[in-house]
């Protein structure tokens, strides 16, 4: 990793100053930012990292969003979706810094020697543009034990496998998508080392189904006969290169490289207080080659510490059309 | 009563409402302005459209299409939900009741709280042989029990709207509901003229671009990029005629900074945005999606947004559109249609016939 890489990871240089630095680099060296603040007529040098916009999410959809001249990228990571629709394109200038993002990100909250992975999602192989298994990829290659590993998908855990764990010594977390989980739950008959972890790492809402969080942590909990402080919790996406893990609540809290803030939805540039509702942004600076200031679509809230919730997609209101609305009309 | 001499009587006493000039309706259209409900150049042109529409001949053909029968006999309580989004937005829906010889209960909206009032008052001394009340708040009509009611709304305000009219026992526990769930227009403009361009761009920018007949999505040959410079100075000939004091909200100066960031076609309309798009997610109401494409485009994205959408606007009605022949109107009636249109497809007027049988 060169200087500035390095830096982001500095645990000596306060999140202000490296965002801050961050922003200069890619004011000058991104031409999509540059023209972005230019239109919001936002200088070139900031003194406050509040100041900095956040440019919609949707960039990576509409257009190659990288900072500097570089080609051919190392990583090339996909949203999925079905065809016609159209996807978010990540282009990753070095895979080190996203693996280096992975683990010291990881370690910030847990103890990364200590863990064996299973991912009950698709394999790299089949994948290898999704962002999160990648990133499963990179734990399971970091643990020397040989016992972790992409478990085969719509076949039940076993006893041996979950003996061989006990055996190890070491602590197991399994990877998988909200309803990937309930299915595997559902087939599985198998008693897990009670400190396992689940963590699951979203999609809550699919074509045939939608629950809540909670419902699901506790229906996870339930099936894996594991108590619901254990069911944690990811939040990452393919245009970040950094993840906010719960951990056993519903609140998120991200590495220090890394700072969410709550926007308010009819005034973007506009942060909300503490405890109210709005639209998620985020300061990877992981993402030093793409953009690190970013606006999602999703709803959240922010607690004073930085932790914060994910209440599912923003909401829009229909303001257009006759609309009878108890309060208004 | 016969039902034929309710209309004549309705048309007339339209007819006086319109036309007087030193009528009350004068007065309540100057209140509206001036408490800033809506802007002046809205409301003359929401009255000058009903001067078109409503005629003894107009409301003549409306009944007899529907085989209207007279209710005046056993009158059904119809409550009125009406919206304030436009102005007199809820006429159509106190006429057909009045009509219909139903009691009409009109719930009026305190965003337009002059006009539609002003207009019913017209009828306290009339012989309809039907009860009618208005009021501007939901309590009044506390234990109506109500046999019909009509609003407009989304998704999202049905419960709420449903919620209010049990805690006040307002409405039957078998009363029919009549709710309309269309919000946004899409219209085809098959070439750009003077006449296509003016059309549009009412279709566009009237009432602020916030009625359900407002065009949301143009599907167009022609790419956006391509007219952008010649459309703007009928953006601007629109302003001049009928100004509007509405800045770029934050939200939309937003947009537009991400629109040029990206190399997005756009073109920034004060508080609205026109933007090329490949597939519109119609998730911001600021937005006005400029999609190339024939009218097999269209008739996709229509399909795609179901019954979202209230209309199918082209420039000339020879212009087929398969599958929406209910839905198709002319552009140039976007925001002046005639009086027997049907909301969301449905006639209000046959489907208050239907009460009571």
């Amino acid at each position: 990793m060169n200087e500035l890489e390095k830096r982001i990871f500095a645990p000596s240089l306060s999140f202000e100053q490296k965002a801050l630095e961050v922003y200069r680099y890619q004011i000058q060296n991104n031409a999509i930012y540059q023209r972005f603040c230019s239109a919001l007529r936002v200088p070139d040098t900031l003194d406050d990292i509040n100041e900095i916009p956040l440019l919609s999410i949707e960039a990576f959809k509409d257009a190659t969003v990288k900072t500097g001249s570089w080609e051919n990228p190392e990583l090339l990571f996909q949203s999925s979706g079905t065809s016609g629709m159209s996807r978010s394109r990540h282009y990753v200038r070095s895979a080190e810094l996203y693996r280096q993002s992975i683990q010291q990100g990881f370690r910030n909250f847990y103890d990364l020697d200590q863990f064996i992975f299973w991912g009950y999602t698709p394999g790299y192989a089949q994948n290898p543009h999704s962002s999160l298994i990648w990133m499963i990829n990179e734990l399971i290659r970091y643990d020397s034990s040989q016992l972790s590993r992409f478990l085969p998908l719509q076949k039940p855990l076993n006893r041996k496998d979950s003996k061989e764990i006990r055996d190890s010594g070491k602590q197991l977390m399994i990877f998988g998508a909200a309803f990937g989980l309930i299915d595997l739950v559902e087939i599985s008959d198998v008693r897990l080392p009670e400190n396992t972890i689940i963590m699951e790492t979203g999609g809550m809402k699919t074509y045939k189904r939608e629950m809540s969080r909670q419902e699901l942590h506790q229906k996870l909990s339930a099936g894996f006969g594991l108590p619901l402080q254990n069911i944690h919790s990811e939040y990452g996406m393919t245009e970040l290169l950094s993840q906010a893990y719960a951990r056993g609540t519903e609140w998120f809290e991200t590495p220090p490289w890394s700072k969410i803030t709550i926007h308010d939805p009819e005034n973007p540039m506009r942060i909300q207080v503490d405890g109210e509702e709005g639209l998620i942004g985020i300061m990877d600076l992981a993402n030093l080659y793409s953009c690190s200031f970013l606006l999602t679509g999703d709803a959240g809230v922010r607690r004073k510490d930085g932790s914060f919730q994910v209440l599912g997609r923003w909401k829009k209101t229909n303001l257009r059309g006759c609309n009878f609305l108890i309060d208004q009309d | 009563m016969t039902l034929e001499s309710r209309i004549e009587l309705i048309a007339d006493k339209v007819r006086s409402w319109l036309e007087s000039l030193d009528s009350s309706l004068q007065e309540a259209a100057e209140k509206t302005v001036k408490e800033d409900y809506f802007n002046q150049s809205d409301v003359i042109y929401a009255i000058q459209c009903l001067r078109q529409s409503v005629t003894l001949d107009k409301l003549k053909k409306w009944a007899q299409k529907g085989k209207v029968k007279d209710h005046g006999k056993n009158p059904q309580k119809v409550l009125c939900l009406h919206a304030g989004n436009l102005p007199l937005v809820g006429f159509q829906d106190a006429l057909a009741a009045l009509i219909s010889g139903h009691h009409y209960f009109g719930k009026i909206s305190r965003k337009d709280p002059y006009l539609l009032p002003d207009f019913l008052s017209r009828f306290e001394d009339t012989p309809l042989y039907a009860k009618m009340q208005w009021n501007t708040t939901l309590n009044h009509f506390q234990d109506l029990n109500a046999d019909a009611v009509t609003f407009s709304g989304s998704e999202s305000s049905i419960p709420s709207v449903m919620q209010a009219i049990k805690e006040h026992n307002i409405a039957k526990a078998n009363a029919r509901y009549l709710i309309r769930k269309a919000h946004f227009s899409i219209a085809y403009f098959d070439a750009f003229n003077d006449v296509n361009s003016k059309n549009l761009v009412n279709a566009i920018l009237r009432y602020d671009g916030k009625g359900c007949r407002s065009v949301a999505i143009v599907v167009s040959p022609v790419t956006l990029a391509q007219i952008r410079c010649s459309f703007t100075d009928y953006f601007e000939a629109f302003w001049m005629h009928h100004p509007t004091y509405r800045k770029p909200t934050p939200k939309i100066t937003y947009r537009s900074a991400y629109d040029k960031a990206v190399g997005k076609t756009h073109m920034l309309l004060e508080h609205l945005i026109i933007e090329e798009a490949d597939d519109p997610k119609l998730d911001e109401d600021h937005i006005i999606y400029w999609v190339e494409g024939d009218v097999q485009k269209m008739i996709e994205l229509a399909n795609k947004y179901g019954d979202q959408v209230q209309n199918v606007y082209v420039p000339s009605m020879s212009i087929p559109v398969e599958g929406y022949e209910d839905r198709k109107a002319p552009l140039s009636e976007a925001q002046c249609p005639p009086i027997d249109w049907k909301p969301d497809g449905m006639d209000i007027l046959g489907w208050l016939d239907e009460l009571g049988e």
